[in-house]
């Protein structure tokens, strides 16, 4: 709005500079370029006072104009100018001035701090002497915006609302647009207003009123008037029903933005009232509002504007309370006002059904039919008719994908699953449309419903079509489909499983997804897959067939199949041949999520009746994981007060249950893991600064350093790891985790620089500057540490606090003296307890693609690059593409790591990214056959992995990674030359 | 009354030879001008001796000619008219219509003349120096052909360049659509026309009695149909016009061919088509939003499959597509393809739209397993044959559609046939409530129109007459006005009656209606009956001055109600005599009152 007003202001002083000599302008630029200039508040203030009296209306304006850069101005000025604007009001004779006057009001009394109660009331003594139609406009607005501001001041909201209604009459249609604006913002129902001048049959109050301008000759007056009561609505009034059948008739308005309101009026109406009864159009019989307001809506997918189209799809959707007569009618172009049931498009083909109209479809279909009955074939228009077909068949997809939208959210919302079965055919046909949003969409959309609906036989068809779509969204999105629908028959499943096969077949990459499919399949149609068992292992009733092979990705998915199937079915386990009960505990071992782990194997093919055994449950003793870490961590929780010794046993111990109960409760893992992995860097650094050792003679000195040092690496590869690997470590928790990792690296610096002291004297120069680069490392440590810790403003345990106090103050080069320093302090160490809660979640990989596989290798010429698909389940992290890189570990040790794009990365749920990329996998000289290791990496330190990124450093926390899952072995095998 | 005359030339209760003349305020118009397939006499163009009386030119009969778009049944006998009849006025048409209908014309002629041999036919110079007449026109831009006649185009679907025509000579307008679509199809929008309100509209009635089925189905049938075969290693012709439908398909197969990543070749007989592909490349702004969005990154008419076909690939083996024209099979290379291909059942044909009977398209559709392709020679057809609609014309509702976007006041049928119209007539008497027609060729319709007309009224007389009726736009209260409508010379004047009266120095009468009503069942004496009915009047008439004098008569505005002193052998009944007195100006008001006094009084006293 206000811009709108601002555009206007200054197009009406375009109007002034037409009238003022051009050369006066030109100079009074010229004498005041300071506009930029932050003037002083009391200065500008005092400018206006004095510049209005007695000036002309342009340099008023030009004044004004200034001024209106400068808002907004402190409370105390604002009374102050308002009070001058009004002043000058009065005795301005320029409109435009007047109109920028009112604006500048409206302006200023949204002033923070500034009660405009006061320039309310003048500003309504105005509008009563003012006849511009341009200034009123602008004047209610500032009314309007004052009163808005003002919501306690009922009587103010009174007074504006009689003056409105009252002001409607006005000739320039801004005020009326504003004055409806008013009512709208500002009216209650109790405002049953009536004006004296008015002579009327009926009732008058308020919404009556302005439904009255639903009928204005100017179309901006009658979007405001309907806007006023979705105002109205929106404020929680409650409309009267008798706008209802204006509304309507505003819904064949010539203007667009008018149909745009009135269809959202409309639908509000249709749930405020739904069940009040209405006359049906060219009858006398009686429907219900909602059902009348859904056809009318329907129709509006005829409309010409397509915006108006999208939002009449985008409403119909929560129409929930629509009757079933009317909503099978969105769904069929031929069915006339008689409301009878509609037969699906298969029904109709069964039937062979035959229609009034030809369908088109047919050759010589179309000759005139012969009987005509007037009375049941009338009604084109009957709005609903066909609305759906239409619109999901509409020029812009838009449209489409707001239609798909609606059709699938009153389809699933039916507690009948008819709409939903008849509403199929046409989602499905939207999979095949020219726009891959739109079909996306449709495959989402079609999800929602296929709970409800059995699929039959050419819907499937259609499905089965899309699935070679070479999206692999809409592929997954299929497959998801036919994962969680119910199959009508034997054959539907056949086909279905045969599709599947052939897509994998031209889609190995959808290997994972198909297994799944597979899976859900034969859990949901275990009888029809009992049926098909033969057909599916082809066996033969007399013959054995040869034994298919077992590394067969289609025949893995046929067992998938068969066996989740003869989980609930065990009959069917007779008709396996031998082979497949060998096979089962091969895959029972190798996909151990998509195969069931017990079913009962018998046969009696072989003679003797071999029987598999399931493998032994894991005996779950403790019942309550819970309680069980919860117990465990209360162990360690006063690990101070008992001896160095018995802290250790006590650590010892707990790490252990704790890792056992990672195994036993998935859910309790990652707290489990973390509070274990604190508990095993703590114990490591007590065994590391044992005193004993520490201060012992030159032998256990130096097995206490063989110890010692990788100790400190292990530490400070843990804490690394459990700073960054986990979700939800609160800032105490990872300043607890970062001093434990300052006192490793401490130690690891003291053995350094014992060790670099004890050999000084052969390079002593050399070694010095070492000692000192060592310190100064150090040093950059600690102050990181303690820049973190001031930042979050945490307090540092002892040992970081001595650092920061003593350690900093000494000199880099005085390395026996930090050496004395650190030592004892090191040793004085003791454990401290730990308490992780449940919130802490570990952030791992789990890889999809590619799977180990030493038989078959992958293949690359030479002088080219070898693809390699991944695909990976990421769990826990925030920002793959930043964080996750798959690191790539030749045989020589060299590494490489790859960036993901964003493209390859697809949020399932949050905390949940599906990953699937290419990595392309460059040769070196290499003659045979060899491994190389696949992981994927999280980055921690993007500096550092910059500075290392082609050299593998010595230690895993040195190059700034950490690997998020086991490495995954490839074997890559480089084609011989071809000898021509 | 004006009128406007329309005389099919060609396309009344037929299809074929489009040539509409239209007199519309005094200006003749010719709307399209084509030939008809199935003539190959003078029949095969339209009869305008008609116009010329068999001497002269057109050109002092016509004011201009409009083709809505290039088809060769709507713009076929363009050279024959505007050359060997003689047209020098200007001929409409849009800018993609511009370019490719001389192609056509082109490719028309070779036909006739070079391969049938007939003489007295138009020249290519002829085509060019018609074309040379022809004026192109924007979509929604308005023409002015001269001070009284103005022409607009509206986009119509149908084949690239389609358009609708607007005409408009003072208050009368006439649109005509053309052929038009309703439904968006692979590579073009749908017919849009806004609220113009023409005086008459004129469109085509091709499918009158068909209502489509979705889209979607259709395109689904024919891709599943196509797959299934190429997968199964058999070939697949689809006989097509090189322009038009041809476009379509290629984007639908070219779309599922990168979508599915299929790889076996879909070949195009070339010539006129890359030509004309050509053509739908340059004007993008004609296609639809996928093809207009997808164009910055890649032209969609760039196909990337598609390749041009070679007579020599007949008789490769392995699966292909091919698209040949003619799309009727009677002759050139789909005939060729076809009768080496039809003995194999493993192909297929697909004939995607309409087939005049005598084509062998037409005999196979219709279900001809035997035929004799040359004399002598019978031929089985093996192949399997299916019929495609995927003609782009609008189907009933779509008809329908359109008639109420732009809400006509006559509709006229032509470009069908005529049982089908009859049919398509009759629902649209009978649900739009509009008069209808449709003429055979050459007979001459007359629709009156009601023109508006404008008189100049007092602000004097608007002035009082906001004041009676309040200033609400409540359309619930229907307002009349009362004045006296002057004629002088050519201007008309409406002023308030004494005005008239002064001006015209006329004697003033007043006219006044009395009537007496018997009221039963009120108390007497007449005061407390009169104040009685004053109370009663005051709760219905709410909204008027209601005032009882002195003399116990009441006043409602101008009407006067006034006990009637009865016979006074009565006086021991109930009841009484009530004169109502209204002069002609409050006619509505007396009225309403007097069925108050008959009919509401009585209810609420007994």
């Amino acid at each position: 709005m206000a811009v709108h007003l601002k555009k206007r202001a200054y197009e009406e002083f375009g109007h002034v500079i037409q009238e003022a000599p051009k050369l006066k302008l030109r100079k009074l630029r010229i004498s005041k370029p300071s506009s930029s200039e932050p003037a002083t508040l009391s200065a500008v203030s005092e400018d206006i006072q004095l510049d209005l009296e007695g000036q002309p209306s342009h340099i008023v304006l030009q004044i004004l104009l200034k001024f209106s850069k400068q808002l907004p101005v402190s409370a105390d000025h604002a009374q102050q100018i308002c009070d001058i604007l009004l002043k000058h009001f009065h005795s301005e004779k320029n409109t435009a001035v007047r109109a920028k006057i009112a604006w500048l009001l409206r302006r200023l009394s949204s002033t923070l701090g500034f009660h405009p109660l006061q320039t309310a009331d003048k500003i309504i003594i105005l509008m009563d002497a003012e006849v511009s139609g341009k200034v009123l406009a602008q004047l209610w607005s500032a009314a309007l915006s004052i009163a808005l501001r003002l919501t306690q001041e009922k009587s103010l909201h009174q007074k504006l609302v009689t003056m409105a209604c009252s002001g409607l009459t006005d000739h320039h249609q801004e005020v009326r647009c504003c004055c409806l604006n008013v009512i709208g913002n500002l009216a209650t129902n109790k405002n049953t207003s009536k004006l004296p001048s008015e002579k009327r049959w009926d009732q008058v109050n308020v919404h009556t009123l302005v439904a009255d301008y639903f009928a204005d000759p100017e179309p901006r007056v009658r979007s405001a008037s309907l806007r006023a009561l979705i105002l109205m609505h929106q404020r929680g009034q409650r409309l009267e029903l008798n706008v209802y059948e204006q509304s309507c008739a505003a819904l064949n308005d010539d203007h667009e933005v008018v149909r745009l309101t009135a269809v959202e009026l409309v639908w509000i109406l249709s749930h405020v009232y739904p069940e009040s009864l209405v006359k049906a159009p060219c009858s006398d019989e009686k429907i219900r509002l909602v059902d009348d307001a859904f056809a009318k809506i329907c129709n509006l997918f005829n409309d010409s504007s397509y915006k108006v189209r999208a939002e009449a799809a985008r409403l119909l959707g929560s129409m929930h309370l629509v009757s079933d007569s009317f909503l099978f009618q969105t769904l069929d172009k031929k069915l006339m006002s008689d409301l009878r049931r509609k037969k699906s498009l298969n029904e109709q083909a069964k039937e062979g059904f035959v229609e009034e109209f030809s369908s088109g479809a047919k050759w010589a279909d179309d000759a005139v039919p012969r009987e005509q009955n007037p009375d049941t074939t009338t009604l084109m228009n009957s709005g609903a008719c066909g609305a759906f077909v239409h619109g999901l068949e509409d020029e812009m997809m838009e449209v489409r994908t707001a239609a798909v939208d609606s059709l699938t959210e009153l389809a699933s919302q039916r507690s009948n699953s008819s709409f939903a079965q008849a509403a199929l055919d046409f989602l499905v046909d939207c999979l095949n449309d020219e726009i891959e949003a739109v079909r996306l969409n449709a495959v989402n959309s079609l999800h929602m419903i296929v709970e409800h609906v059995t699929l039959l036989e050419d819907q499937l068809d259609n499905v089965h079509s899309a699935m070679e779509d070479s999206s692999g969204d809409i592929r997954a999105g299929i497959h998801q489909l036919l994962s969680s629908c119910r199959l009508m028959s034997k054959s539907c499943l056949y086909d279905t499983v045969m599709m599947l096969l052939k897509n994998l077949n031209k889609y190995p990459q959808d290997r994972h997804s198909i297994w799944k499919t597979q899976q859900r399949l034969g859990k949901h149609h275990s009888e029809l897959v009992y049926l098909l068992v033969p057909q599916l292992l082809s066996c033969h009733p007399f013959f054995d067939t040869s034994e298919p092979e077992m590394d067969d990705p289609s025949y893995i998915s046929i067992l998938i199949l068969v066996f989740n199937a003869a989980e609930s079915c065990p009959q069917m386990i007779q008709l396996f041949p031998e082979h497949v009960l060998r096979h089962y505990q091969y895959l029972r071992d190798s996909i151990p999520e998509l195969v069931p782990q017990d079913i009962q194997l018998t046969t009696n093919t072989s003679g003797v009746d071999f029987c598999i055994q399931s493998p032994p449950h894991q005996s779950d003793s403790n019942n309550d994981p819970a309680s069980f870490l919860q117990q465990t961590l209360a162990r360690v929780r006063d690990l101070k007060g008992h001896e160095t010794s018995t802290q250790r046993i006590l650590l010892e111990r707990t790490i252990h249950d704790l890792r056992h109960t990672v195994e036993i409760a998935p859910s309790l893992s990652s707290t489990a893991q973390c509070s274990a992995d604190f508990l095993q860097a703590q114990l490591l650094l007590l065994k590391a600064v044992d005193k004993k050792s520490w201060s012992g003679s030159a032998q256990i000195c130096c097995q206490h350093i063989a110890f010692a040092k990788p100790a400190a690496d292990q530490i400070i590869q843990l804490t690394l790891e459990l700073e960054h690997l986990y979700l939800g470590l609160s800032d105490e928790e990872v300043a607890m985790i970062r001093q434990l990792r300052i006192k490793a690296q401490a130690l690891l610096f003291v053995l350094q620089l014992q060790e670099l002291t004890a050999g000084k004297q052969s390079q002593p120069q050399q070694d010095n500057a070492r000692l000192t680069s060592l310190c100064k490392k150090f040093f950059r440590m600690v102050e990181g540490l303690q820049i973190f810790l001031n930042d979050r403003s945490l307090t540092p345990d002892s040992f970081a606090r001595t650092l920061f106090n003593e350690l900093l103050k000494l000199s880099p080069q005085k390395h026996s003296l930090i050496i004395k320093f650190l030592q004892p302090l090191l040793s004085h160490y003791s454990a401290s307890e730990v308490d992780f809660n449940n919130k802490v979640q570990r952030s791992s990989v789990v890889v999809q693609q590619p799977q180990p596989r030493f038989d078959a290798p992958i293949t690359f010429s030479a002088g080219l690059a070898a693809c390699v698909h991944v695909e990976a389940t990421l769990l826990n992290v925030v920002n793959p593409v930043s964080e996750i890189r798959i690191r790539v570990m030749y045989p020589d040790m060299s590494c490489q790591l790859f960036e993901l794009h964003s493209y390859d990365v697809k949020q399932l749920s949050p905390f949940r990214h599906q990953i699937k990329s290419k990595i392309y996998l460059s040769h070196t000289q290499w003659s045979d056959s060899c491994v190389i290791k696949l992981s994927f990496v999280k980055i921690h330190n993007k500096r550092v992995v910059l500075q290392n990124c082609q050299k593998e450093s010595a230690t895993d926390h040195g190059n700034g990674q950490l690997q998020l899952c086991k490495p995954v072995s490839l074997t890559i095998h480089p084609k011989p030359a071809i000898r021509v | 009354m004006p009128d406007i005359r329309v005389v099919p030339l060609g396309a009344g209760q037929d299809v074929g030879r489009s040539c509409i003349l239209v007199t519309l305020g005094g200006k003749n118009i010719m709307l399209d001008c084509g030939m008809h397939m199935g003539f190959h006499d003078e029949r095969r163009f339209p009869y305008f001796n008609y116009i010329t009386g068999g001497n002269g030119r057109l050109t002092e009969h016509i004011d201009c000619v409009i083709i809505s778009h290039f088809h060769l049944d709507h713009c076929g006998a363009l050279p024959y008219m505007s050359e060997m009849v003689g047209y020098d006025g200007p001929i409409y048409m849009t800018h993609p219509t511009k370019a490719i209908c001389p192609i056509l014309l082109e490719d028309y002629r070779k036909i006739t003349v070079d391969r049938k041999g007939e003489e007295n036919f138009f020249t290519s110079q002829m085509i060019k120096d018609c074309m040379k007449k022809v004026v192109p026109v924007n979509l929604h831009q308005t023409v002015h052909v001269d001070d009284e006649l103005q022409i607009k185009a509206y986009y119509a679907g149908h084949v690239l360049g389609a358009a609708m025509f607007y005409m408009k000579v003072g208050t009368e307008s006439v649109l005509y659509t053309g052929d038009y679509n309703m439904t968006p199809d692979r590579h073009l929008g749908a017919a849009w026309v806004d609220k113009c309100r023409p005086s008459l509209l004129i469109t085509e009635s091709t499918y009158a009695t068909t209502i489509r089925d979705s889209k979607r189905c259709r395109e689904r049938d024919f891709l599943k149909k196509v797959h299934e075969r190429v997968e199964n290693g058999g070939k697949v012709l689809i006989p097509v016009f090189a322009l038009g439908r041809a476009q379509e398909l290629c984007i639908l197969l070219e779309s599922y061919w990168e979508r599915m990543n299929l790889k076996v070749p879909i070949y195009f007989s070339t010539g006129l088509t890359n030509k004309a592909t050509e053509y739908y490349k340059l004007f993008i702004t004609w296609t639809n939003q996928k093809i207009k969005n997808t164009f910055v990154e890649r032209n969609m008419f760039d196909f990337k499959h598609i390749k041009g076909f070679n007579r020599s690939y007949i008789e490769n083996p392995g699966p292909m597509v091919v698209f040949a024209t003619p799309g009727m099979l009677h002759g050139g290379l789909s005939l060729e393809i076809f009768k080496k291909w039809c003995t194999n059942e493993k192909n297929m044909i697909i004939m995607p739209g309409y087939c005049v009977a005598g084509t062998v398209g037409n005999k196979i559709l219709s279900g001809m397993r035997k035929i004799e392709l040359k004399p002598g020679q019978i031929v089985e057809i093996k192949m399997q044959v299916q019929y495609m609609s995927f003609s782009a014309h609008a189907d009933a509702k779509g008809i329908m559609q359109l008639i109420r976007m732009c809400e006509p006041e006559n509709v006229m049928l032509v470009h069908g046939e005529a049982a089908k119209m009859e049919f398509l007539k009759s629902k649209i008497n009978k649900e739009l409530h509009l008069p209808c027609f449709k003429p055979a060729n050459g007979e001459t319709v007359v629709i009156t129109t009601n023109p508006p007309i404008s008189a100049v009224a007092s602000v004097k007389l608007l002035h009082k007459h906001r004041e009676v009726t309040g200033i609400t736009p409540n359309p619930k209260r229907i307002k009349t006005i009362h004045g006296t409508v002057i004629i002088k010379g050519n201007n008309m004047q409406l002023v308030d009656s004494n005005d008239a009266i002064d001006e015209l120095k006329l004697k003033k009468h007043e006219l006044r209606f009395t009537s007496t009503v018997h009221i039963p069942n009120i108390h007497r004496p007449t005061s407390v009956a009169m104040n009685q009915l004053h109370g009663h009047l005051k709760k219905n008439l709410r909204s008027h001055n209601i005032s009882i004098n002195s003399e116990e008569n009441i006043l409602i505005d101008s009407v006067l109600l006034k006990a009637q002193s009865s016979a006074e052998e009565k006086t021991d009944q109930e009841g009484m005599d009530v004169l109502v007195s209204w002069s002609m100006q409050d006619e509505e008001l007396g009225t309403y009152i007097m069925d108050l006094l008959r009919t509401g009084f009585q209810t609420r006293t007994t």
